[in-house]
């Protein structure tokens, strides 16, 4: 320690003026060289620390990028039927071999992965959004929105979801579009629910008291203090979701009301799964996309996990 | 006594001088209804403020006292009609604003603050200090642009004593006592003739209490503000304050100037508070009569009749479960007190 | 009342060389660091700082309940009654904690289980400790206990549970637990600190009743001076996780030696006396992961003012020539007579107790 880092000193060190005569500066040592610390900062930090989540995000940057590299990665046409070569077990030509209808296996794989990520982030997000903006809605309006808001939620949770997607996917008819906006319309009560509860307890805060002393709007302390707030516990809850749709989109795949044949998906390769004799002698055609769903999930999971804990409010900054 | 205004006047905004009345309270209640969970039936009343009448004086301190749940946190919030106020006015410059709409009372803000006791609840922790203290300057569009703003936030962090390099920082980033000093710039931001302390030092250390207090002093004789300071801590008010109310159980049981609470107190209840301080001296132990009081103080739901403090009270008569006594100058005292049996009981200090 | 003897013979517990460590995410935190004292049979001894001097730390480490594995304790010894409460295996440990060593926390809502009577409670404080105590004759001491510390109406209060009490009650009730099964030693840990001031009044009476009647130890942690100043016998007062300063209750407030104290007093608003200002102490509290070097105090010190040796010297803590037992850790103690001169010139008081005997 040196003498210019002494205290005294640097009280002296204002830029304008110095301190206002007759009133006590605060005259703490204060190391400028250290990096502000902005709470996303903080949390990035201790994401990074959490291994498996960091490993999940890797896992998933990884996989973005093989989806939209997948016209140059993809050793063939994963649509080209080629009868003569049906369930052709792996080989030089079909590195992982080949379906029912002669189709490479490792291609329709890097292109289903187009069909999962779209599902998983585009229903996850319009979830969240719906969630979100109906969750902060009764949070700080409170009374008879909420009430009627939150009744609303109750009815979508006690119903049993799968049965109902499944009926409604039937009527509209399958497509990618159809299953994001399914998903999504069951899926938002839950974001929905996790806003209203954060939005009630910083409403509780003080600084929003102090927010509507200096005359702040509700609608203004609604942007500027509440939504901003919800935004880390959101960010979990979406990480969540869109698992849960990637499976959903999977298992609606799999009962055939997933994306249109010839389109590659997770879901729609494990279609052929049902058979027994597949299931027996031809694990080429189900265990690839088995394997990536439940790696892609749990990659998700995981980095869910990580934020929650980089994000946990009840932690020190 | 005039109709309530629909708007405030321009002329709230001028500068008093010193000693010209600032805040006039007249008997202000705030009740809460008491809801059963399920079926949202009223169960009762919380009497949580109940009938409490104050002035503040431009420059002055005000302080009001009392333990916990006596409702000084309550009334202190109904005065900046934080809360709805069941009954009573509170007049600010002569203009009563106790009817006035959220956008009416919107000027008032400007001339009435709150510095909040939680040094770490009271700012957005997701906020930079600067804009923290730029906010109330947002809200009400003042301090021009935003070049303008920025010279007033650097203004105002110096004016608290703390270097304005570090406006850029966020909230966690520092000790509890420079957070209390963020907030009291944000509620200064606006030029305000009048600060409400609800407890602003109660939660800091020891050895941090004092500049805040410093502080506070400073500010004060700067800016000539106003102060009604929120307070349980008895020395704390005797140093800072000119005047002081005793509060208990939402009403106020004796008020009086600085040396007539502390000097000669005539309120059962304001003796064993006062008794009931520990002193830093052990030379004085066994100097003072610690008053005990019997029990817990009573709930607010359902207050005693007559005197409230009687359950506790040593001196309890039987009129005084009868009778309710007024806020009154019993003669004699030269001071309010609202007991039926007050005597002047002379402390060394 | 006030007697003021320098406690001679055994101490009852002598912590030696004590220092305590967390780990977290920003680096090791220095809670204690290197603390030496003892305790007297008999004695109320009052240890006083700000959040962060390592009070409350130093209590946990003698007690064994540290949260480990981020905590770690290490030290030469912690007498207690010829043991050394450090290498105690933990099975004699929890033999001792609760029935020769007990403590009473701030908030007795969380000390009480909630959904168990306090009645319940108490008397399984008591059998936990002797098992041939039967439950009828737990039952009747714990309710003898509850009237002791002046729980009214103590056989209804027995079946009632923690929320049906107010704070002060719950206070009472968690006194009469730590006295259940006659410690030699009670840690009082801020216990009035959640109170208001009229129920901590009463809580402290039957604290100090309770003391003179058991005449168990006490060690009474407080951030209160003016607690310290009515309860203690002998002061201990810390700062940054070490003790700055020690001596009976008198010489600490009548002759502080440590500029940190009187710095304490000087910063005091009273109720007692009228001074003109109050003269803060600058500066925040030190971190502890990076405590300053030297003197812990001396950034904020202004008996130091600049000097070298204050940052480069850590200084031991030194008994002072006198009748009584004073210690303190300050390079210039020699100078503290002119400092208080100077502080009181500025408060138009002296803030020092008068009585020196």
């Amino acid at each position: 320690m040196t003498d210019d880092l002494r205290p005294d000193e640097q009280a002296t060190d204002h830029v304008d003026g110095g301190p206002v005569p007759g009133i006590p500066p605060d005259q703490s040592e204060w190391d400028d060289s250290l990096p502000i610390q902005s709470p996303w900062r903080i949390a990035w930090r201790r994401f990074k620390r959490h291994r498996l989540a960091f490993g999940g995000l890797i896992f998933v940057i990884i996989l973005v990028a093989i989806a939209i590299l997948a016209p140059i990665l993809a050793p063939q046409d994963p649509n080209v039927v080629d009868v003569s070569a049906s369930r052709n077990p792996p080989s030089a030509d079909h590195l992982l071999g080949t379906d029912s209808a002669g189709r490479d296996v490792l291609s329709r794989l890097i292109f289903g992965s187009r069909v999962s990520l779209t599902v998983g982030v585009a229903a996850a997000l319009s979830a969240a959004g719906l969630g979100t903006l109906l969750g902060l809605l009764a949070g700080v309006a409170g009374g008879w929105i909420d009430a009627i808001i939150m009744r609303v939620v109750d009815v979508f949770l006690s119903f049993p979801s799968l049965m109902l997607i499944l009926l409604l996917v039937a009527v509209l008819g399958p497509s990618v579009v159809t299953i994001i906006v399914v998903i999504a319309f069951f899926e938002w009560p839950t974001a929905c629910r996790i806003v209203r509860q954060m939005a009630l307890s910083i409403k509780e805060q003080d600084f929003v008291l102090a927010a509507r002393a200096t005359g702040s709007s509700r609608w203004r302390i609604m942007r500027k203090h509440v939504a901003p707030g919800v935004l880390s516990p959101l960010t979990v809850v979406a990480t969540l979701l869109s698992a849960g749709a990637i499976l959903l989109e999977a298992a609606l795949s799999f009962l055939g009301l997933g994306v249109k044949q010839p389109q590659a998906s997770w879901g729609g390769m494990l279609e052929e799964a049902q058979s027994l004799t597949i299931l027996k002698e031809m694990p080429w055609l189900w265990i690839p996309p088995g394997a990536i769903i439940a790696l892609t999930v749990l990659a998700i999971n995981f980095i869910g996990d990580g934020l929650r804990d980089a994000l946990d409010p009840r932690q020190q900054m | 006594m005039t109709a309530a205004p629909r708007s405030l006047s321009e002329d709230i905004h001028t500068r008093p001088s010193l000693g010209e009345e600032l805040l006039r309270v007249e008997g202000l209640k705030v009740h809460f209804p008491v809801r059963s969970t399920i079926l949202r039936r009223q169960l009762g009343v919380v009497k949580a403020v109940d009938g409490i009448d104050l002035t503040l004086a431009a420059g002055e301190t005000i302080g009001l006292v009392g333990e916990s749940g006596c409702g000084k946190t309550t009334a202190g919030q109904a005065i900046l009609r934080l809360i709805e106020p069941t009954a009573g006015r509170v007049v600010f410059r002569g203009s009563d604003i106790t009817s006035l709409s959220g956008r009416a009372i919107r000027p008032l803000r400007r001339e009435m603050q709150i510095v909040l006791q939680d040094p770490f609840s009271s700012l957005d922790p997701r906020m930079t200090v600067r804009s923290i203290i730029a906010e109330p300057l947002l809200v009400h569009g003042l301090g021009g642009n935003s070049r303008g703003r920025r010279r007033r936030v650097d203004e105002l962090l110096e004016l608290v004593g703390l270097r304005s390099e570090l406006g850029s920082r966020f909230p966690h980033e520092f000790s509890g006592g420079q957070r209390q000093r963020i907030g009291i710039a944000r509620a200064l931001a606006l030029n305000p003739q009048l600060l409400i302390l609800d407890e602003p030092i109660s939660a800091l250390d020891v050895s941090i209490q004092a500049q805040i207090i410093n502080l506070l002093e400073g500010l004060q004789a700067e800016l000539s503000l106003a102060y009604l300071l929120i307070a349980h801590d008895l020395a704390v008010v005797k140093h800072i304050c000119d005047r002081v109310a005793v509060m208990y159980l939402g009403k106020i049981v004796e008020a009086g100037t600085r040396d007539e609470i502390y000097e000669t107190p005539t309120h059962p209840y304001t003796q064993a508070l006062l008794s009931a301080v520990p002193i830093p001296d052990p030379s004085k132990r066994g100097d003072k009569q610690r008053i005990l009081l019997e029990g817990d103080v009573p709930s607010p739901q359902d207050p005693p009749s007559g005197c409230r403090f009687r359950t506790r009270c040593w001196k309890a008569q039987p009129e005084c479960s009868t009778e309710v006594p007024e806020l009154a100058d019993r003669g004699e005292h030269g001071h309010l007190n609202a007991c039926l049996f007050p005597e002047m009981v002379e402390r060394s200090s | 009342m006030d007697s003021q003897t320098t406690p001679t013979g055994e101490p009852l517990l002598s912590v030696r060389n004590l220092s305590t460590t967390f780990s977290t995410e920003t680096g090791l935190v220095q809670a204690v660091r290197n603390v030496s004292w003892e305790l007297y049979p008999g004695e109320i001894l009052g240890v006083v700082g700000e959040s962060g001097s390592g009070k409350s730390v130093t209590m946990a480490s003698i007690m064994g309940v540290v949260p480990k594995p981020a905590g770690k304790v290490s030290g030469d010894s912690v007498m207690f009654e010829g043991r050394d409460l450090l290498k105690l295996p933990p099975r004699e440990m929890r033999k001792i904690r609760g029935r020769e060593i007990t403590m009473i926390f701030q908030d007795p809502m969380t000390a009480f289980n909630p959904v168990k009577t306090i009645g319940h409670q108490i008397a399984e404080a008591i059998r936990v400790h002797d098992r041939r105590v039967s439950r009828k004759a737990a039952r009747a001491r714990s309710i003898e206990l509850l009237a002791s510390v002046g729980v009214p109406s103590p056989e209804a209060r027995y079946s009632q549970f923690p929320h049906e009490y107010s704070g002060g009650m719950r206070q009472r009730a968690m006194i009469a637990m730590a006295i259940a099964n006659g410690p030699k030693l009670i840690i009082a840990d801020e216990p009035t600190t959640a109170l208001d001031v009229t129920i901590q009044a009463q809580v402290l009476d039957v604290l100090k009743l309770i003391q003179a009647e058991t005449g168990a130890a006490t060690i009474l942690i407080t951030h209160d001076l003016g607690l310290i100043s009515e309860m203690s016998d002998r002061v201990l007062v810390m700062y940054a996780g070490k003790v700055v300063e020690s001596s009976d209750v008198f010489s600490v407030f009548g002759n502080p030696q440590h500029p940190y104290t009187l710095g304490l007093l000087a910063s005091l608003p009273r109720i007692d006396t009228r001074l003109d200002s109050l003269l803060s102490i600058p500066g925040q509290p030190p971190s502890l992961t990076s405590p300053p070097p030297g003197c812990a105090f001396h950034p904020r010190c202004e008996l130091s003012r600049g000097r070298s040796e204050c940052w480069t010297a850590e200084p031991p803590l030194v008994q002072i020539a006198g009748p009584t037992d004073h210690t303190t850790a300050c390079h210039f103690f020699t100078e503290m007579d002119t400092e208080a001169g100077r502080v009181s010139a500025m408060l138009g008081v002296d803030v020092r107790s008068k009585a020196e005997s």
